[in-house]
């Protein structure tokens, strides 16, 4: 086969001929400006001919200049950049064939504090920060910093995280990235640390927190952890998202942005909400006692399930801070706000597995079905962050540093379905209604301390208080009955729920190291201890409103017309049901104590090793009678972590890696609670049983660092995990229904292994950049499943239990990132152009047979650009493309029969919507697609 | 000790007799009834107000027991109720069985286990027109009481002439039984053990919200009940389930909500589900069921069931018999183990004769389910049904549209029922009298039996017999070895429906 694409050798060769052919006919001069302490280049740093100023340029990403058509001469180079003294260099020119090279290590602009820069506080959120950050790291880490993310399209670090190396997100309705996947451990395996600090979840549901919550622009880096050491938390198995948030700065600051956008399915379609102000804020039960009777209407206002049109508004994206120094640079403030109110509307569809398939005599585990729901969902999401971030350094020994940060979402989500209720070809067709109000807040107040106790004593200190709380008030759920061929719809039920959920952690942290030298060699011995009193409060109230029999039955123009009459609507547990599992306290605290030491033998190989003690007390009461088995209980455990690592440094900018460590996976504290609660799709309950998770984490990685902005990094890992926690498909109360429970799988002794390789690439070439990253991932878990089948000599049909091995649920085999940057700094314009690959994952698993449900491989495109509109003012034009492709949600089941490559399964399932069959043959079964629409956004920033 | 006294006294009765005969010149056998004392085990529950907790004993002849919350039967115990015992459940309240509840009604004594709120005679508003929002049976839907809840450990329920009435509602907390948790919707019977026993004879089910026996598994004879009112706008009377196996006959069943008598395998662990329905008859049930046709049959197989049906009387009903034929997505029943015929039906209206469930040729399915109408008369549309112009659960009044003649053809001969019923046009058979126990329009009770000149006679088959599994059953356990109460099977009877003109079928 003949090769068509240009090898990348190919590619430089012709690149090289540009640059020969632009310099062959005057001389040129060139070179690479940096800072002349840390190496770091310095992008945009203006280099001129102070004779002909018309000879300009600017430094390029890698740092690299050229400036062409020079005569021959005498100059003087003239080399400027903001925050550091100018320089200047006298070169002559001989010939006009000359090409001579200049590098400029640049120096701080001599105004800058003495005291600030012991900190070293400036630039933390550069590339460059953040590529020293990874290289001089005891952890494998990736870290994105400021500066690559106000590039990127995204609006939340929910999205930013996808195009981490190792990492894909799970989905919001919106499309939008919400929780993390790291190289293939799902949310439950994975932390979350503002400033390494836990941060408890409003989540009402689970226990992680939703990374959409924090809009992009808040932090200063995003940092995604892969390994642990002694000194931190022990409960990732994943790794750990740790978000940096902007830090007081050496100078007066402020900067400010503003854009708008719109989403493209909306623009077609406008936009349906309802009236949220008339909701009440506390469940009838909450507001006068919990043996009130709730009365309709009064309890239940109307408006709250009325559908309200609306014409497609525009989204709204606001940012704002500002900081300084003061008292002589010893007392930095920072305070930073962001805003964003975004609409979106996705549609799909959806068809229901039954909860058990058919057989023949012939064919095991046919998949039948029991609906088909078509989705439309209108959200609106707002969402406000501010952070005020305060430091005091009182000499060079003490600083304190105090930081308050607030993020708030509201989602409002009007979901209108249609399904045929029980059948897929059934005669009926019933519309539901979704009118679901969701207010999630995160707060967290940090005070830190780092102390030089002696020249080679160092003590750092933290006390945290996070609260993180949610509220669902007067959710409503709509389900009418329709008939095919009939416009009459009569009303079909109405059930309300209201929701409240708290979680709230006091944390301590101490951490002592102690340095010095022995046999010429440095050793670090670091020793430390936390404490956290986490607790979680839940409320959970639920009021249902049946149809009336006939010949009550009415028909539905609205709920006041339904609630005008007790004889239209049955209404039963008037008290809305108090006294279960749902509602709920639980308390964990956890203590934990380290010591670790780390060392050099000579000056090419450093160690780390040590162990961490962490010791877990959980106690929860539910409001279930105490007749009920599991109505309370208490759950205690140790975990020791031993974790041990090699550094060995190649040359300066190449090193090996090669670690251990233990660790584990607390389940959450809404897993261990025998919570009953309805899901999307399927009843989900809890589990008082559950096991932590343990695990045995090996990597080994090679870095290689040819500059201080480009980096080539590959790895590979491998984990041993016990105990996995699985969100299994179990049989519900009665044979029809079916329900989500989290199991662990494998137990101590069948471990589920999971391994795969990683490889980052990020290179400039001047104006141009390329981030690339790949990450495989293989995990194996064998669990028992279902097997339906006809068989005589057994007595007919029955089922039978075999094994299946399958990956772990929302681990995808191959990752991809790959992003393309042109930044012009002469001109102020930067361009980006990012793709992402998620492989097939996962999404629900099916206690039958080769029934899993998979999400399908997806591609999406992104693109976004930043134009600087004036020199003088800092102000530049920005915008965001978001989902170019309109990338469908695809999920798909794999049934082990003759549905699969067989012209025969093609025209069973004919008449299922939206399957694509080629030449009557078919892979796989589309059971759920959902299109989230191109989102689109144009903004001005300014920057003092 | 007791057997030894009765022995004794047995003894002494037949020796004392004995002189006497030389004595007497009378004719004839002189017939005896000596009373025995009831059955009982363990200790006597002391009646009146009962706490909620766990219990074994006995509760005793004609006393009344007034339940709260969970009355729980620890595993391994047993609780048995000897005849004549009112049992009152107060709202909420719910009976769990983790061991062995048995209810002793005679003839003569019933039993009652029901919500407080009716009366041991129940005086139900059965009059046409009635409206279910409103009528006692369901309590507008909330019901009274959550049922009789059969752990997996549950080795034996039998309840013999006992009423179960008023069950409904769905719970707000949590109950210590499989599938207990809090949104259970109460069931009159719950049983779930596929290595258990579970027998209701003679007895009656009167108004619940949702299923009237729900069968996750299990032995099964259910025969000679009145099963009433079942379903308030849905449910299923006697739903079995995968691991099911046993018998539904000489059942009357009335006014039902939407299948009467059911067969699917759905659910997993037991074996395949196989029940024989026999000589039951079926009065206008099905039409409670608010969704769409065929949903609310009266006899019903799909999702790999299997077993039979045979001499059934079907009247008035929606559906009728409806073996699955894949349709609405709903599997098959395991056809090659399925048999069925000499059913018979009868309708008033030409549209519920056409909502006679039947099949084209070609559907893959054997012969025709009835003995009357016979195969060449029933040549309607397969499953006739127009949902615009025929809402869910309605009846019309025809157009002469229809010129099969069936409607109104070949009623059965009820000893005291109205047919035709004169259902008003856009009446809803919901709202019909339904009937066997109360007084209907005032007059004389309903009375299903036939008269002798009834078609059914001498239609039915008897070439085959009941299934009965039972093997826990009291008679043949040693520790119930006594003749105070039995299980007696009732075999398939030559005339069809629950009342046999040569009797051995319902009681009631």
């Amino acid at each position: 086969m003949k090769k068509t694409s240009l090898s990348p050798s190919g590619f430089l060769f012709i690149i090289s001929l540009l640059f020969i052919a632009n310099s062959a006919f005057s001389a040129a001069i060139k070179g690479r400006v940096k800072d002349g302490k840390t190496n770091e280049t310095l992008i945009g740093a203006t280099i001129y001919l102070k004779e002909d100023t018309k000879i300009n340029t600017s430094a390029g990403l890698d740092g690299s200049y050229l400036l062409k058509n020079v005569q021959p001469g005498t100059y003087t180079l003239m080399v400027d950049f903001f925050g550091y003294a100018s320089q200047q260099r006298k070169i002559t020119i001989a010939n006009a064939t000359d090409e001579i090279t200049e590098d400029f290590g640049m120096k701080p602009d001599s105004l800058t504090l003495q005291q600030v820069q012991v900190y070293g506080q400036a630039n933390q959120g550069s590339d460059n920060y953040a590529r020293s950050e990874e290289k001089n790291s005891d952890v494998v880490m990736n870290i994105m910093s400021a500066k690559t993310i106000q590039l990127l399209p995204d609006y939340t670090i929910g999205d930013v995280l996808q195009r981490v190396s190792g990492v894909t997100t799970q989905k919001s309705v919106t499309g939008g990235g919400k929780f993390a996947t790291i190289r293939g451990m799902d949310a439950r395996y994975n932390y979350t640390t503002i400033d390494g600090v836990k941060v408890p979840s409003p989540d009402y549901k689970n226990s992680y927190v939703p990374m959409d919550i924090f809009p992009s622009e808040m932090v200063e880096r995003l940092e995604v952890i892969k390994t642990l050491t002694p000194d931190m938390e022990g409960d990732a198995i994943g790794g750990a998202m740790n978000l940096v948030l902007k830090e007081a700065p050496d100078n007066f600051t402020l900067s400010a942005e503003a854009a708008t956008g719109f989403n493209q399915n909306l623009y077609n379609h406008g936009f349906q909400t309802f009236n949220t102000s008339v909701i009440n804020s506390q469940s009838p039960n909450q507001a006068n006692g919990s043996t009130y009777n709730a009365q309709a209407p009064a309890d239940f206002p109307v408006a709250a399930t009325t559908i309200k049109n609306e014409s497609a508004p525009p989204d709204i994206f606001a940012g704002f801070t500002i900081g300084d120094r003061f008292f002589g640079g010893r007392f930095g403030v920072l305070a930073s706000f962001t805003y964003q109110n975004t609409y979106s509307y996705t549609t799909g569809f959806f068809i229901s597995p039954q909860s058990q398939p058919n057989a023949s005599l012939t064919q095991s585990n046919i998949p039948i079905w029991d609906y088909i729901e078509s989705r439309e969902d209108y959200v609106k999401q707002t969402r406000g962050g501010g952070h005020v971030m305060m430091d005091y350094v009182f000499n060079r020994k003490n600083k304190i540093t105090l930081y308050n940060v607030y993020a708030e979402m509201t989602q409002v989500e009007m979901r209108i379905t249609d399904d045929t209720d029980n059948a897929v070809r059934g005669s009926s067709l019933d519309p539901g209604q979704r009118f679901e109000t969701t207010y999630e807040h995160i707060y967290n107040v940090t005070l830190k301390g780092t102390d030089t106790l002696a020249h080679n004593l160092a003590l750092d200190w933290t006390t945290a208080y996070a609260r993180a709380w949610s509220v669902i008030p007067d959710w409503n759920d709509l389900s009418l009955d329709g008939y095919f061929g009939s416009s009459v719809i009569d009303f079909g039920g109405l059930t309300t729920r209201w929701i409240d959920n708290t979680e709230q952690d006091f944390s301590g942290y101490a951490n002592l190291t102690y340095s010095f030298p022995l046999f010429g060699q440095d050793i670090e011995v670091k020793g430390g201890a936390m404490n956290r009193d986490k607790s979680r409060d839940a409320y959970y109230a639920k009021y249902d409103f049946s149809t009336a029999p006939p010949p009550n039955q009415e028909v539905y123009t609205g709920m006041s017309e339904i609630f005008s009459n007790p004889n239209y609507y049955g209404f039963f547990d008037r008290t809305g049901s108090p006294g279960s599992a749902n509602s709920y306290n639980v308390q964990q605290d956890i203590t934990a104590y380290y010591g670790m030491l780390k060392f050099s033998l000579g000056p090419r190989i450093q160690i780390l090793g040590g162990a961490r003690m962490e010791n877990t007390n959980e106690a929860y009461q539910t409001q279930e009678s105490i007749q009920i088995p599991a109505a309370y209980g208490t759950i205690q455990y140790n975990n020791l972590l031993p974790s041990a690592e090699i550094k060995f440094k190649i040359t300066d900018k190449q090193s090996l890696q090669a670690s251990y460590f233990a660790s584990l996976a607390r389940p959450s504290l809404y897993d261990i609670i025998p919570y009953q609660l309805p899901g999307d799709y399927y009843t989900e309950v809890g589990n008082p049983e559950l096991l932590a998770t343990q695990a045995n984490n090996y990597d080994l990685r090679y870095e290689f660092f040819p500059s201080a902005s480009e980096e080539v990094m590959a790895g590979v890992f491998y984990k041993q995990i016990y105990n996995a926690i699985e969100d299994a498909i179990i049989r519900g109360a009665g044979p029809s229904s079916i329900q989500l429970k989290p199991t662990n799988i494998g137990g101590d002794t069948n471990p589920a292994i999971n391994y795969g390789f990683e490889f980052q690439f990020i290179k400039y070439i001047h104006n141009f950049g390329v981030v690339a990253n790949y990450t495989y991932t293989h995990s194996s878990i064998t669990v028992p499943e279902q097997l339906y089948n006809d068989n005589p000599a057994l007595g007919g049909f029955n089922t039978k239990v075999v094994s299946e091995s399958r990956p772990l649920q929302g681990q995808a085999d191959d990752i991809a990132n790959l992003s393309l940057i042109y930044k012009a700094p002469k001109i102020g314009l930067e361009m980006q152009v990012s793709g992402v690959y998620t492989g097939k994952e996962i999404s629900a698993v099916s206690i039958w047979y080769e029934m899993n449900l998979w999400q399908m491989p997806t591609t999406t495109l992104a693109f976004s650009f930043e134009k600087r509109l004036s020199k003088k003012i800092k102000l530049s034009l920005y915008g965001k493309i978001n989902n170019i492709l309109n990338t469908p949600m695809l999920i798909e089941m794999f049934p082990p029969n003759e549905y699969l490559n067989s012209t025969k399964g093609a025209n069973l399932q004919n008449w299922l919507p939206n399957q694509t069959n080629s030449e009557g043959y078919i892979n796989s079964i589309t059971v759920e697609k959902e299109l989230y629409g191109q989102s689109y956004l144009m903004g001005i920033r300014y920057k003092f | 000790m007791k057997k030894i006294s009765i022995i004794l006294a047995m003894s002494a009765i037949v020796v004392g007799l004995l002189p006497s005969c030389k004595k007497n010149s009378s004719t004839g056998t002189e017939t005896t009834h000596l009373s025995t004392p009831p059955y009982q085990v363990g200790q006597t529950i002391p009646a009146g107000n009962v706490a909620p907790g766990n219990y074994q004993g006995t509760m005793t002849s004609g006393n009344t027991y007034m339940l709260n919350g969970a009355f729980i039967i620890p595993k391994h115990d047993t609780v048995l109720i000897q005849s004549g015992v009112n049992v009152c459940m107060q709202p909420g309240s719910i009976i769990i069985v983790q061991g062995v509840l048995i209810s002793l009604g005679t003839q003569a004594n019933p039993n009652y286990i029901q919500g407080c709120s009716g009366s041991t005679s129940v005086k139900p508003l059965d009059q046409i027109g009635n409206n279910p929002a409103t009528d006692p049976a369901w309590n507008g839907g909330n019901g009274d009481w959550y049922g009789i809840a059969c752990d997996t450990s549950c080795t034996l329920l039998d309840i013999q002439w006992t009423h179960i009435n008023y069950v409904g509602g769905t719970t707000a907390v949590t109950y210590p039984f499989n599938n207990g948790a809090s949104g259970y919707t109460g069931w009159p019977i719950y049983f779930q053990n596929p290595n258990g026993d579970c027998i209701l004879t003679d007895s009656w089910i009167y108004g619940c919200n949702d299923d009237a026996v729900r069968f996750a598994g299990g032995r099964i004879y259910f025969a000679r009940n009145t099963l009433e009112k079942l379903g308030y706008t849905g449910g299923d009377g006697l739903n079995a389930k995968n691991g099911t196996q046993g018998d539904m006959s000489f059942n009357l069943c009335i006014g039902d909500a939407t299948n009467t008598t059911k067969c699917s395998n759905k659910g997993s662990g037991g074996p395949e589900c196989n029940i024989n329905m026999y000589n039951n008859t079926y009065v206008n049930c099905g039409y409670r069921q608010a969704q769409y046709i065929p949903r609310g049959s009266d006899i019903d197989f799909e999702q790999q069931g299997r077993g039979t049906c045979y001499n059934n009387l079907i009247v008035n009903c929606r559906t009728g018999i409806r073996i699955g034929n894949g349709e609405n997505q709903i599997p098959w029943p395991d056809t090659n183990n399925l048999f069925y015929s000499n059913n018979y039906v009868y309708a008033d209206s030409t549209h519920e004769v056409a909502q006679f469930f039947d099949y084209a040729a070609g559907s893959g399915l054997k012969g025709i389910a009835y003995v009357i109408p016979s195969s060449g008369q029933l040549n309607l549309p397969k499953n006739f049904y127009d949902p615009t112009s025929n809402p869910a659960g309605d009846i019309l009044n025809l157009p002469g549209t229809d010129s099969i003649a069936l409607a109104g053809a070949n009623p059965p001969l009820f000893k005291n029922f109205p047919i035709p019923e004169h259902i008003p046009a856009h009446g809803n058979l919901s709202m019909i009298a339904s009937v066997a126990t109360g007084n209907a329009d005032g007059g004389t009770p309903y009375d299903f039996h036939l008269q002798a000149n009834s078609p059914a006679i001498g239609k039915g088959t008897t070439s085959f017999s009941a299934f009965v599994n039972i093997t826990n059953k009291v008679t043949s356990d040693p520790v119930y070895s006594n003749a105070h109460f039995g299980f007696i099977v009732s075999q398939p009877s030559a005339d069809i429906g629950c009342y046999p003109s040569t009797g051995g079928g319902n009681n009631h």
